[in-house]
């Protein structure tokens, strides 16, 4: 008859291994682990509008291509021109 | 993001919706939707983010989403091209290394980018029935390439293109033309074929043979 106090252990043992086998399959070396993509949180839309809001407050934006560009020249620096379908400041 | 816009930065805007062949379409949205997660480079024809120097040289061109990871690294990435297009080097020197630097740039991208810039399920469908689709890997066909990866590439074959000259409808020219990420859910799915939209499709015309993207105010 195996003692209960050998089977635990054996159990313990079993199981670590399973965990570090299972690990090592997860893991691999480092170089076979499939990146996958990141996570972004879903913003509800106060947050969206907020934000927004912040963006739309916080830069000098522009509604002109050629005053836009005109500006980029005068101070030396490049443009960020944003083309959407939409309105920045209310929709689509 | 909007301290570096505005200190590095001159930043406009305009809707192209109706205006351009090549803008996408979607279901309506107010300022205060919910927003949901989504790769780098979904919704291309929605909307595009174009960098261009002080003498209206194209040095970049972000279509789509951009989370700010990846919008972050991108701008610095121009930044240095800025300094380059304003370098005393000669025109086709500059041209050379702004083709080399987009190039290494893309390739330099950490596998974490090029995960993020997936093609969604629908994007791919369509790329897949373009049988010279540089989404598709050389090596086998599979169309599996990403959006860092492709914009990048397309950039490098239009190396310091003058605005009026850039072919923006081209650039931004893949997956399909519909996008509404989780509009009613059916465009989020890797299956099914996008519903159409709710307004009425804005008139298409086909690209400007004349000189590609035309300047106009927004």
């Amino acid at each position: 008859m195996i003692p209960n106090s050998f089977k635990r252990l054996s159990l313990v043992m079993a199981g670590t291994l399973v965990l570090s086998v299972c690990g090592d399959l997860g893991a691999g070396d480092g170089d076979d682990t499939r990146i996958t993509p990141r996570s972004v949180p879903k913003f509800k839309g106060t947050e969206v509008a907020k934000r927004v809001d912040r963006m739309l407050s916080g830069v000098n934006w522009h509604g002109n291509f050629d005053d836009a560009m005109a500006t980029a020249a005068e101070q030396g620096k490049p443009l960020f021109w944003l083309q959407m379908v939409g309105n920045l400041d209310s929709g689509l | 993001m909007i301290e570096v816009l505005k200190e590095h930065f001159v930043c406009g805007w305009r809707n192209i919706q109706g205006q351009e062949s090549y803008a996408g379409k979607s279901h309506d949205h107010p300022v205060a939707s919910t927003a949901l997660q989504t790769s780098n480079g979904s919704g291309g024809r929605n909307v595009q983010m174009l960098f261009i120097s002080p003498s209206g040289a194209v040095l970049h061109c972000l279509p789509g989403y951009w989370d700010p990871d990846g919008m972050m690294h991108e701008i610095q990435f121009i930044l240095e091209l800025a300094k380059l297009e304003a370098s005393d080097l000669p025109l086709l020197e500059k041209r050379d290394q702004f083709q080399l630097s987009h190039l290494n740039h893309a390739a330099h991208h950490s596998e974490q980018m090029v995960a993020d810039s997936y093609l969604q399920g629908f994007d791919k469908m369509r790329e897949e029935k373009q049988q010279g689709s540089d989404f598709r890997r050389k090596t086998d066909g599979d169309v599996i390439r990403t959006v860092d990866q492709v914009m990048h590439e397309r950039m490098a074959r239009r190396p310091m293109i003058s605005i009026e000259e850039f072919d923006i409808g081209k650039v931004v020219d893949y997956g399909t033309r519909f996008y509404d990420k989780g509009g009613d859910g059916c465009c989020d799915l890797d299956k099914g074929n996008p519903t159409a939209p709710k307004r009425k499709k804005p008139s298409t015309g086909g690209y400007k043979k004349s000189g590609g993207w035309k300047k106009s105010g927004g």
